[in-house]
């Protein structure tokens, strides 16, 4: 017992000019050595420059569910990998959420950086942790990547707000939960958005013919 | 006129090409109209109409073609097409060219087409923004060619479901309406200012609009005020078929020879593709359910779920530490600060196994198993 408390106060020691984040370490559940190697990965992220929350929290699940410790690390490590990952494909500028946000979408199987930075490059000057969750929303509702690649950027080209694009990936997550075919409710709730996002016709929405101009089909007579 | 006619057809083609690889609808409508006319007695006619639309990145291109069949075996059609392609970006400008062709007949009287052309400057985004611009054009009723000559400004504004959009046209051309309706002969220069408001709802499977404006009209030394307005709704009672509903009253087209009239009308609208209906209740599912807004600098988590005591949740924004919700009306509910974006979440209650929430996307968790993707706003 004695031993242990000297470790810990070690410890405590040793991580006491870690940053906030670090602090938060739920490391006194686990060995020494795993302990040291977490604190290093962690300690290394922020020094590079990346979120470390995203890793803190990656090890603090480990903790709560009881995962044996290499495990722990493996996915720590996992985590800092897919940061590095988000950053490079959400360059040149990316905030610390975007990164964070790339990360988690990364997580989820089928997501890649290219998808990250076609998002990037049609986003280039406004944070774009929204639409990733939107990107990420999708592809776990079994929307093919590419296709949902296409729709994110088409959005934002479009100038979708980000409630409108969290609407989107809301429905079409509840309807697939209904039992729908993901692409089949990606078709039906991205029609009512696209009718709110459709360009303004130019000469035809004019008053000389206020009976065509209007939204959806001919009105007269 | 050919020349016009040319260049819109150009414009039309570029635009219906571009947006191939986008988004598209094709719909019939077929119905009844009250309609008042020159030309065609005042009777309830039949209508036929049909819709096509296509909207990609950068353009959109829609053709839509309506004909009634009112009393005394009159048929009254016309017809309109029209492209747009937006410029690329450049800072918060774009450009932006239309092209605009229709037609409009009536029995017994000949055919008016036209076509046009427009270029105009974009302020903004599709959600709020401006454009100013003008364009050339030319009508042809018979042997007669008329020329056409327009400025004019638009400005919209949406907010979620919303769409505001306020028109203004400055028209200079040749009229079709002084002399009767079966003389192909044009009178003489006039010039008007529409001034235009419209305002659309596009939600849940229900479309309506509303739509009005003025038009002051100089023909030779006289100046003459008129005013127009529309109202339509379409519901979506099944998903591929609407009921539409629409009235109002219009002024002389000058441009596309279309008379004024006044009409309501009712419809049924068949689609080719699938819509959200008024009867789709997106919060049926069984099980509990979580969302999340915004309330200030926090995010508001809300739970709902039949029967609880107890509701927790946690994340890797909670570093995966349980967090027990407040119970309040409707709900459960907890204010904390997340950064935008998506996250891992799952939920507890009364202490049972942690679970998905069931309108969120599951995916597994190299360490925790199933967790629920949900993006924080």
């Amino acid at each position: 017992m004695t031993r242990r408390l000297l470790w810990l106060l070690g410890l405590l020691v040793a991580t006491s000019r870690v940053t906030t984040a670090q602090d938060s370490l739920p490391l006194a559940t686990l060995d020494r050595d795993v302990a040291m190697r977490l604190t290093r990965i962690v300690d290394s992220a922020g020094s590079r420059g990346l979120p470390t929350e995203p890793i803190v929290a990656k090890i603090s699940q480990g903790v709560f569910f009881h995962a044996p410790p290499d495990r722990i690390v493996v996915a720590a490590q996992s985590v800092v990998a897919r940061l590095e990952e988000a950053r490079i494909a959400l360059a040149p500028k990316p905030t610390q959420s975007d990164i964070a946000a790339g990360e988690n979408a990364l997580g989820v199987d089928g997501v890649t950086r290219t998808a990250l930075q076609a998002i990037r490059s049609t986003s280039p000057n406004r944070p774009v942790a929204v639409p990733l969750g939107l990107l990420a929303q999708l592809v776990a509702s079994k929307v093919p990547l590419a296709r949902a690649t296409k729709i994110v950027t088409d959005l934002i080209k479009r100038g979708a707000s980000d409630p409108q694009l969290l609407a989107l990936g809301n429905n079409v997550s509840a309807d697939v939960v209904h039992g729908a075919q993901a692409m089949a409710s990606l078709d039906v709730r991205l029609r009512g958005l696209t009718a709110v996002l459709a360009p303004v016709a130019g000469v035809s929405a004019a008053a000389t013919d206020p009976g065509l101009a209007s939204g959806s089909g001919p009105k007269k007579p | 006129m050919r020349r016009a006619r040319l260049i819109s057809l150009v414009l039309l083609a570029l635009a219906a090409r571009a947006p191939a690889s986008a988004q598209w609808s094709l719909t019939g409508d077929a119905g009844v109209s009250h309609l008042r006319q020159a030309g065609i007695p005042e009777s309830n006619a039949q209508t036929l109409g049909a819709t096509l639309d296509a909207a990609g990145e950068r353009s959109a291109f829609r053709t839509s073609f309506l004909a009634a069949h009112a009393a005394g075996d009159r048929w009254t059609s016309q017809g309109l097409v029209v492209g747009s392609i937006v410029g690329p970006t450049a800072g918060a400008a774009h450009w932006q060219l239309d092209g605009v062709a229709s037609a409009f007949g009536e029995t017994s009287v000949v055919t008016t087409t036209s076509a046009e052309v427009a270029a105009r400057a974009r302020l903004g985004s599709l959600l709020r923004g401006g454009a100013l611009g003008a364009g050339i054009g030319a009508n042809a009723r018979g042997a007669a060619h008329n020329p056409l000559y327009r400025a004019q400004g638009d400005a919209w504004w949406s907010i979620d479901d919303e769409r505001l959009v306020v028109n203004m046209a400055l028209t200079h051309t040749r009229s079709l309406f002084a002399t009767t309706p079966t003389s192909p002969t044009p009178s003489q220069d006039i010039s008007y200012l529409d001034l235009g408001v419209n305002w659309r709802h596009d939600a849940g499977g229900l479309s309506m609009g509303v739509g009005g404006g003025i038009r002051g009209q100089s023909e030779s030394s006289r100046t003459k005020t008129h005013g127009w307005g529309a109202v339509d709704m379409a519901a979506w009672i099944k998903p591929q078929l609407a009921v539409t509903l629409g009235a109002g009253s219009t002024l002389d087209d000058a441009v596309r020879g279309v008379p004024h009239a006044t009409f309501a009308s009712v419809a049924v609208r068949i689609a080719a593709q699938r819509h959200t209906t008024i009867f789709s209740r997106t919060p049926t599912i069984a099980g509990p359910r979580i969302m999340v807004e915004r309330a200030g600098e926090l995010r508001r988590i809300e739970v709902r779920v039949d029967g609880a005591s107890r509701v927790e949740i946690m994340g890797d924004f909670t570093n995966w530490t349980p967090v027990s919700l407040d119970h309040v009306e409707g709900g459960w509910r907890v204010e904390r600060v997340i950064p935008p974006g998506p996250h891992r979440v799952a939920i507890r209650v009364d202490g049972g196994a942690w679970i998905v929430p069931t309108n969120l996307p599951r995916i597994d968790d190299d360490l925790a198993g199933p967790v629920g993707i949900i993006t924080v706003p």
